[in-house]
């Protein structure tokens, strides 16, 4: 196709041909390669460029996050001036600098203050009236439901008496069988003389007795045999 | 988490550089954080003291950040949390009058040596201590520091409706105060 181009062009140039008129070493090719390695060993490239100083880890991978957030931060910054224009334009017109003086070189100097702090405080804060008011109610709490416990335990005598049956008592009267299996109150019991209640027994008449034991009976628990 | 905030709390984790990520962190919020204190408190040496604790606090507390938030809006969280403490012992220890309507931080508004009863911005500072101590920390969280209302409710635990509406109210009083003063 070059040919044919060249005919058209310069046919002179044609006749001739595309020939090579200069020479190359035998093998000239097939060594360069080598040849070129060759050079590099003895003139070694330039080492591969090192960064001195230090980029903080994940620096890249966030700062894309960052530099939207800044963007975000001033269109905030226009919508709280918008907001303050609406409810307060005064307050939007005045200068937010800090009026309140601070002592000279105070934040050069917090830092180290802080550091020689001791590291652990211990916050003591007085109760409150209301605390003192609180322990006080738990503690009538508890020292209620332990007197109610207690005296709920305690042998009730006039409760016993009332589910004593009349066989019962009549035979405690006659033969002293205490009737009460687990009467606790025996102190009391055993300080009476049995001889002179059998006496005193005796001389009460029987209409006294059916009367007593009628009034008895009629407030005598379901299990009396009254 | 912001990326330096994160490298700083790794920094923090370790032993070695511990120290050094603390005074970074300090030096990196101490204005702000120090400035949101004294809005608060309004005298220097208390908001030393409330500053300096909170910091304390950090140290203890940082190694547990569980991350769930930004660094600084945990700070300022603790920060809030310090002032509100040491307002309420002023209050029992009677140093702040709890009848006065300006909760006593107007007198030391007024104690202050560059005051300036003229200024327009002293009238301001007047007016923003009229207000309650929780409105008063919406108005100077928005008004001063700018923060979202989405960040103000992980700082205050509230809700955005309502402090949004706290703080129209508090705008609305405060600018009341400054054009009847």
């Amino acid at each position: 196709m070059i040919l044919n181009e060249l005919e058209t062009v310069a046919p002179s140039l044609a006749l001739n041909g595309l020939a090579q008129v200069y020479t190359v070493p035998a093998g000239y090719f097939d060594q360069f390669a080598s040849t070129v390695l060759a050079r590099l060993e003895q003139n070694p490239a330039l080492p591969a460029v090192s960064h001195p100083f230090r980029v903080p880890v994940g620096y890249f991978e966030g700062l894309p996050a960052s530099i939207l957030q800044r963007i975000g931060h001033s269109g905030q910054k226009n919508e709280i001036l918008a907001e303050l224009e609406e409810i307060a334009p005064l307050l939007a017109t005045l200068n937010r600098k800090p009026v309140l003086t601070v002592p000279r070189d105070y934040f050069e100097q917090l830092s180290p203050v802080i550091k020689k702090r001791p590291a652990k405080i211990l916050a003591f804060r007085p109760l409150t009236w209301v605390q003192y008011a609180a322990a006080a109610v738990i503690a009538g709490i508890l020292v209620t439901g332990g007197i109610v416990y207690t005296n709920s335990q305690r042998f009730n005598f006039s409760r016993e008496l009332n589910n004593l049956s009349d066989d019962a008592m009549i035979s405690y009267i006659s033969n002293g069988t205490s009737p009460v299996a687990n009467i606790d109150d025996t102190e009391t019991l055993s300080d009476i003389d049995m001889t002179n209640v059998q006496d005193h027994l005796e001389s009460i008449s029987d209409d006294e007795l059916k009367t007593y034991l009628k009034q008895a009976g009629d407030g005598a628990s379901p299990s009396s045999g009254g | 988490m912001l990326t330096e905030d994160r490298e700083l709390l790794l920094e923090f984790r370790q032993a070695a550089t511990k120290e050094r990520a603390f005074t970074a962190i300090i030096k990196k919020y101490q204005e702000k954080l120090y400035w949101h204190v004294r809005r608060m408190v309004v005298d220097h040496d208390d908001a030393n003291d409330v500053l300096q604790n909170m910091f304390i606090k950090v140290w203890n507390a940082l190694d547990h950040f569980r991350e769930d938030s930004q660094l600084y809006t945990w700070l300022y969280r603790i920060a809030t949390n310090e002032c509100l403490t040491f307002l309420e012992q002023q209050k029992k220890r009677g140093t702040l009058s709890l009848t006065d309507d300006e909760n006593g931080l107007g007198n030391k508004i007024r104690a202050d040596e560059g005051f300036d009863a003229n200024r327009l911005e002293w009238k301001l500072q007047l007016a923003i201590q009229q207000l309650p101590e929780k409105q008063r920390l919406v108005f100077n969280l928005r008004y001063y520091d700018e923060m979202p209302y989405e960040e103000m409710s992980r700082v205050l635990d509230t809700s955005e409706g309502a402090l949004k509406a706290s703080y129209h109210h508090a705008a609305k009083k405060v600018e009341e105060f400054i054009k009847n003063n």
